[in-house]
């Protein structure tokens, strides 16, 4: 294999992480674009997703893999939406830092409940498609990895399908813009913090589902993925979806490229470094409008 | 009366206390509430006097453990200078992420020194030859002057308290003072304040480099307490820590992150909880308090005894 080859791998592996990043991001925008709120706790769904399907697809043997994905989606956004009314949703009307308080604590409580009911060992999902590779003259990718792309891609037009096209999109655009305003026009603001952090919980399980099946699941890894999820929103922009997408594919990439080049023990302060960089020279990401918090 | 009595008061309380509870656990308990108590006066004075979110808190904590115990193990130095080292190594510290980080806001502003915060981690964890990485350093030397060592729980115990009391007492200071002023002033309006002629700037980065003074005594008290510290100090669990154990005694107010580590730190031995479910109660205890008392538990013991006294509540 000729050494550009070898580069060319590195990105390709890139995108994959890249993707899952991308998949952490585009809740973490949803919540914070038209919540408000900055959310601590979108990790542990990333984590719960994961978990939920290994535990799908370890008990019952004949699910499919590709189903395990819209199961974890289901019941994690269900679950989220459900927390979200509990905890979010009284407190909505406060000042930013209260939410996102109320974010840290139900982080605590998820984290100490899935040490306690999962333990913290590394496990894999089982998957049928890390056997196939496929090969592209020097390059590898193998089908697993290569769902991890499509999905991705699928999860970012649909929710951009819904953003645009849908009532339920519209009315969660209308909020964002002011919130009081599209109250005074008949939109819920309950149910729209409801339903968007439902929403939100949901992508974030598939980012667990792919991840795990790909890498290694561990109650741990919420937290972790949450901050490449600040990066990537950091990157692209606050409350900008194709922003994150972006933004998740080149911190994937340049992290594939710093691990090559330098490590792989070096690869998150790689990421902190991109970000603060780029908070002091373009804060409001590289594709975001300018805001106030 | 209550600007005069209450140094005092505090004073006894604390000297009263490792007399009234003698076993050698509880008063382990207290030194750790004594030193948690440290950071969390810090966390106040950026959090709280200055109303701003400090993610990377725990980078100050770790550097001043860091710092006093590299300095007490590689050239050994006496105690009292290994702290003042580790104190000022964060500080420095403070000054540079601070400068930076100030210059945006909210939101911005703490997760720019989350981002510094992981970078020192991440430095910790690699530079094997000099921190010894994930391994950790262990074997701190309990701190000793001249013939004194600081070794029971109860000797430990006057030194920590020596140390919060010269915190609290200074953030006090600060806060009554015409700079404390200002830093409050810009938290309440910072158009404002600028409009009087305050320099935002300038003003929340003294307010920044006290509380990261703080946050590195608080980690050179840890280091000697615990004899072992590894990277993992610099994690956001101790920022968070501190971020909730302000919120829980009462943001602003001087005496509620005195309330809020104590309730962090003897709550959980009380029930005889480790590890997982140590951090299910904090995050119960969390979610209560923003939901149903946002302003912490100091503020409403205090407005309970007015009312007792026949003031008007709040």
């Amino acid at each position: 294999m000729p050494e550009w080859a070898l580069w060319i791998q590195y990105v390709l592996n890139g995108v994959v992480s890249g993707s899952t990043y991308a998949l952490l991001g585009l809740g973490l925008t949803l919540v914070f674009g038209i919540l408000w709120i900055i959310s601590f706790v979108h990790g542990e769904f990333f984590m719960l997703g994961g978990f939920l399907a290994f535990y799908l697809l370890s008990k019952f043997a004949d699910v499919p893999f590709l189903l395990s994905i819209p199961i974890a989606m289901v019941g994690v956004g269900l679950l989220g939406a459900l927390l979200g009314k509990l905890t979010i949703n009284p407190i909505r009307d406060r000042h930013w830092e209260f939410p996102m308080l109320s974010t840290f604590g139900l982080s605590f409580i998820l984290l100490s409940a899935a040490l306690m009911l999962f333990g913290g060992d590394y496990r894999t999902i089982p998957t049928p498609y890390n056997e196939t590779v496929f090969r592209f003259s020097h390059f590898f990718l193998s089908a697993q990895k290569s769902i991890v792309i499509l999905v991705t891609i699928l999860l970012f037009l649909a929710l951009r399908w819904i953003l645009i096209k849908t009532s339920f999109g519209r009315n969660l655009r209308a909020t964002a813009q002011d919130r009081i305003g599209a109250a005074a026009v008949g939109i819920s603001s309950s149910f729209i913090y409801t339903w968007t952090f439902g929403l939100a919980c949901a992508i974030a399980a598939a980012g667990g589902v792919l991840v795990g099946a790909v890498f290694n699941i561990d109650p741990y890894m919420g937290q972790t993925g949450l901050l490449k999820g600040w990066v990537v929103i950091i990157l692209g922009g606050m409350g900008n979806v194709t922003g994150a997408v972006i933004g998740g594919m080149t911190i994937g990439i340049v992290e594939a490229l710093g691990t090559g080049l330098l490590g792989s023990g070096w690869s998150e302060a790689i990421a902190f470094g991109v970000m603060i960089t780029i908070l002091l020279l373009k804060p409001q990401g590289l594709l975001g409008v300018k805001r106030g918090m | 009366m209550r600007f005069t009595l209450r140094w005092p008061v505090l004073l006894l309380i604390f000297v009263a206390l490792p007399f009234i509870f003698t076993g050698d656990f509880v008063r382990g308990l207290l030194n750790q509430f004594l030193i948690f108590s440290v950071l969390a006066v810090g966390m106040n004075v950026v959090f709280g006097y200055m109303g701003h979110i400090p993610f990377g808190y725990a980078a100050f904590f770790g550097l001043g453990a860091y710092g006093s115990a590299l300095a007490a193990l590689k050239l050994g130095w006496p105690f009292w200078a290994t702290f003042i080292l580790g104190a000022i190594i964060a500080t420095l510290a403070g000054f540079f992420i601070g400068w930076i980080s100030l210059k945006l806001k909210g939101a911005y502003f703490a997760i720019t020194t989350f981002g510094f915060m992981a970078i020192l981690h991440v430095i910790c964890k690699n530079w094997v030859d000099f921190t010894r990485g994930p391994m950790g350093l262990y074997g701190i030397p309990r701190p000793s002057l001249v013939e004194l060592i600081f070794d029971s729980n109860l000797s430990y115990y006057f030194l920590a308290m020596a140390c919060l009391v010269l915190c609290l007492y200074f953030a006090d200071r600060l806060d009554r003072s015409p700079v404390g002023r200002a830093i409050s002033g810009t938290r309440e309006n910072e158009e404002l304040s600028q409009s009087i002629g305050i320099s935002i700037l300038r003003y929340q980065l003294v307010a920044f480099c006290v509380s990261s003074f703080m946050a590195g005594l608080a980690g050179a008290l840890y280091a000697h307490y615990f004899r072992s510290i590894v990277p993992d100090l610099m994690t956001a669990y101790y920022s968070l820590i501190a971020i909730v154990m302000v919120v829980v005694g009462g943001r602003g107010t001087l005496f509620g992150p005195l309330i809020g580590a104590l309730i962090f730190v003897i709550l959980p031995e009380y029930f005889g909880m480790t590890g997982p479910t140590r951090m299910l109660l904090f995050g119960i205890v969390t979610l209560v308090c923003i939901i149903g008392l946002p302003r912490g538990v100091w503020p409403a013991i205090s407005s309970a005894g007015g009312f007792f006294r026949g003031e008007k509540p709040v």
